[in-house]
């Protein structure tokens, strides 16, 4: 195993290549500094890959070694012509962010005894070996070609005559096509290896979180606040699964924090980001691409509210960026005549409202589980508060309503199929962990705001403080606190100077 | 549930509490309450991280591989089930490109950890294979003519 880990964490270096190109595309380059940006450039280069290598698969391009370096090597020739053309190269809204030995000590702590165990530990989970890797192994054995594995039976088998659907050809395939990148870097499938991707997955979101919390919520808080991300059980043991939906949740949560920062910072390079992670979150499962429009949905609704016009139409260009990244997928399963989910049904969730309440039992029991640390529980009463106390009301009802309409969503799904029982023992819990994750993510920024702990002030020259006296970084993610918008690219920018 | 209920109390003490504190206190007193949220698990987490490391037989990666869907019930090798040894035998005698057919009362989860430990050997219903698992049935019956067999008590590997 040891030689295949090393194998493998050379292959996750790889990447990094790409994330590199994604930070000097999106002009994110100067926002980090150290270690932190080595960790940003390769969660970013987790998710373009995510995003990039499905489609280069319908083009009969192989997920391998030598694509994703030469995609990393063009993505930064590009991306230093980019940076070189920016008459202004845009200044970060706050200063570089960075992440002392200190606390990368304690983060990596439950990082390197989950890796332990992922060496030791065999793949075991039904979904992983059902659909996840067994779609990664045919790819890497069928030289990175995608459509011989659709046509093949066993998507389809009707053994003893009984069909057998549960296999879910119709899920993207951005998972399977970064395993079997990683399995040529292995030059042979090594399942328990392959744990230190889901690793680095939890890894990866920690040190983008920090990048990007970090202005706003002091060190000592964030370190605890991120450890309790990672030391969470039931994100450990989801993740040693090797199912998709650790992978979906780190984007993302990733992608709620990023485009909250958006919000407050209003940086083009942001929200160029988000979109990725957004992109990478739709590429990696079925209920992903609904997580991306629910984010996109609830945060265009806090910019109508605050009539930011001109904010909304960026972040509408950046959800048409998102569509137009899985349409290459929906082109290629409808050329291909894959069979869309079946068990689950928009209309049967009407037929189904009797069985709201039991689905409802089930999230409570989740909510306050002790497998993930009280982190609902702690965020929402935190969010509470917080209105409350008038403290941050922008921030805890964003909060709020986000993790609401993804409970309603995962409600409708459950609804929506007549396997509801045995859906909700084997999947609810692994579901669960996004709403679960999101919380622990965002707790110590809603700690931080609730209990008046301001982090560094943002250095970008604004207008300074509210007539109230509120500090610039207690004034982030309140509306209240904005001028008026006028629509034109020069009061837009003054106004996110504000912060 | 202990922690995590005296952690709730405490996030609305602190709330009322943190304006009388200075900005350092309320760093340390938000860092605390996340602490006490996670420290009891912790030393529980780590033990069972550590239990499950030792607990693993040191397994070669094809045999790994393999038998990873049977260890959902087991944490030992399970070196007598019948089905995983179908599967390590077919491992060592079916090519690596060959389509392999199955007939038999197959519970669908059988056939999908056989998928995953086989492939890239493709499984598909029925005997119109040159090799082929039988569940419930002898070789002589369902493959007339064939070449080798080998049984694991009621499962056959039959090359044809």
């Amino acid at each position: 195993v040891r030689g295949d880990a090393v194998r493998l964490l050379l292959g996750l270096a790889g990447l990094v290549p790409l994330g590199v190109a994604v930070l000097l595309i999106t002009g994110n380059w100067r926002r980090f500094r150290g270690l932190l940006r080595a960790g940003i450039a390769f969660f970013a280069g987790l998710a373009a890959a995510t995003a990039l290598l499905p489609p280069l698969v319908y083009l009969r391009v192989a997920p391998s070694v030598p694509v994703v370096l030469a995609l990393g090597l063009l993505g930064i020739i590009a991306g230093l012509a980019l940076e070189r053309r920016r008459d202004r190269p845009e200044a970060p809204p706050i200063e570089a962010v960075r992440l002392g030995p200190s606390p990368a000590a304690i983060l990596a702590l439950p990082l390197a005894f989950l890796a332990l165990r992922g060496l030791a530990q065999p793949f075991g989970a039904s979904d992983a070996f059902t659909d996840w890797t067994l779609k990664a192994k045919f790819l890497f054995f069928a030289g990175g070609t995608f459509a011989p594995t659709l046509e093949h039976d066993l998507w389809l088998y009707a053994l003893g005559g009984a069909p057998s659907p549960p296999v879910l050809p119709s899920y993207p395939i951005g998972l399977p096509s970064l395993e079997a990148y990683l399995i040529g870097a292995m030059g042979e499938p090594n399942f328990r290896a392959l744990h230190l991707l889901f690793v680095a997955f939890l890894g990866g979101l920690a040190l983008t979180l920090w990048g990007f919390l970090r202005p706003y919520v002091g060190a000592i808080v964030l370190t605890a606040g991120l450890s309790l991300v990672l030391w969470m059980p039931a994100a450990r043991d989801y993740a040693l699964s090797a199912n998709a939906d650790i992978p979906l949740a780190c984007f993302w949560v990733a992608a709620v924090i990023v485009l909250g920062a958006w919000v407050s910072d209003g940086s083009g390079s942001t929200l160029a980001f988000a979109a990725l992670l957004l992109a990478a979150t739709a590429a990696t499962k079925g209920e992903g691409i609904a997580f991306a429009g629910l984010l996109v949905g609830v945060t265009f609704a806090g910019l109508a509210v605050a009539r930011r016009w001109h904010a909304a139409r960026g972040l509408g260009l950046a959800a048409l960026f998102v569509v137009a990244t899985v349409i290459p997928w929906r082109l290629f399963i409808g050329l291909h005549h894959v069979p869309a989910r079946g068990d689950l049904s928009p209309a049967r969730a009407l037929d189904n409202l009797g069985q709201a309440p039991r689905i409802l039992e089930k999230f409570g029991e989740l909510a306050v589980s002790g497998d993930y640390l009280w982190a609902l529980p702690l965020a929402t009463a935190s969010a509470l508060l917080l209105l409350l106390t008038r403290r941050d009301r922008w921030l805890a009802v964003r909060y709020l309503a986000l993790s609401g309409v993804v409970i309603l969503a995962l409600l409708l799904v459950y609804m929506s199929t007549e396997r509801t029982t045995f859906l909700l023992r084997t999947s609810a819990g692994r579901l669960f962990s996004t709403v679960q994750l999101l919380a622990a993510a965002l707790l110590p920024l809603l700690l931080a705001r609730l209990l008046g702990q301001a982090g560094p002030t943002p250095t970008t020259a604004g207008r300074g403080r509210d007539p109230g006296g509120t500090s610039r970084s207690e004034a982030i993610h309140d509306p209240a606190a904005e001028p008026a918008e006028t629509g034109t690219e020069a009061s837009d920018e003054g106004m996110l100077r504000t912060f | 549930v202990v922690a995590g209920v005296i952690t709730l109390v405490f996030v609305i003490a602190a709330t009322f509490a943190a304006p009388r504190l200075g900005i350092r206190h309320r760093s340390v007193l938000a860092a605390g309450l996340i602490v006490l949220a996670f420290v009891i698990s912790v030393p529980r987490t780590v033990a069972r991280d550590i239990r499950l490391v030792d607990s693993r037989e040191h397994l070669s990666v094809q045999k790994s591989e393999a038998a990873a869907p049977y260890f959902r019930y087991s944490s030992r090798f399970p070196k007598n089930n019948r089905p995983l040894r179908l599967v390590l035998a077919a491992l060592e005698r079916v090519p690596s490109d060959a389509v392999i057919g199955m007939r038999g009362r197959l519970l669908s989860s059988w056939a999908r950890r056989a998928a995953f430990g086989l492939a890239p050997r493709r499984l598909v219903a029925g005997l119109d294979a040159p090799w082929v698992i039988l569940v419930g049935e002898k070789p002589a019956e369902a493959v007339p003519g064939y070449r080798r067999a080998w049984r694991f008590r009621g499962l056959w590997l039959v090359e044809r």
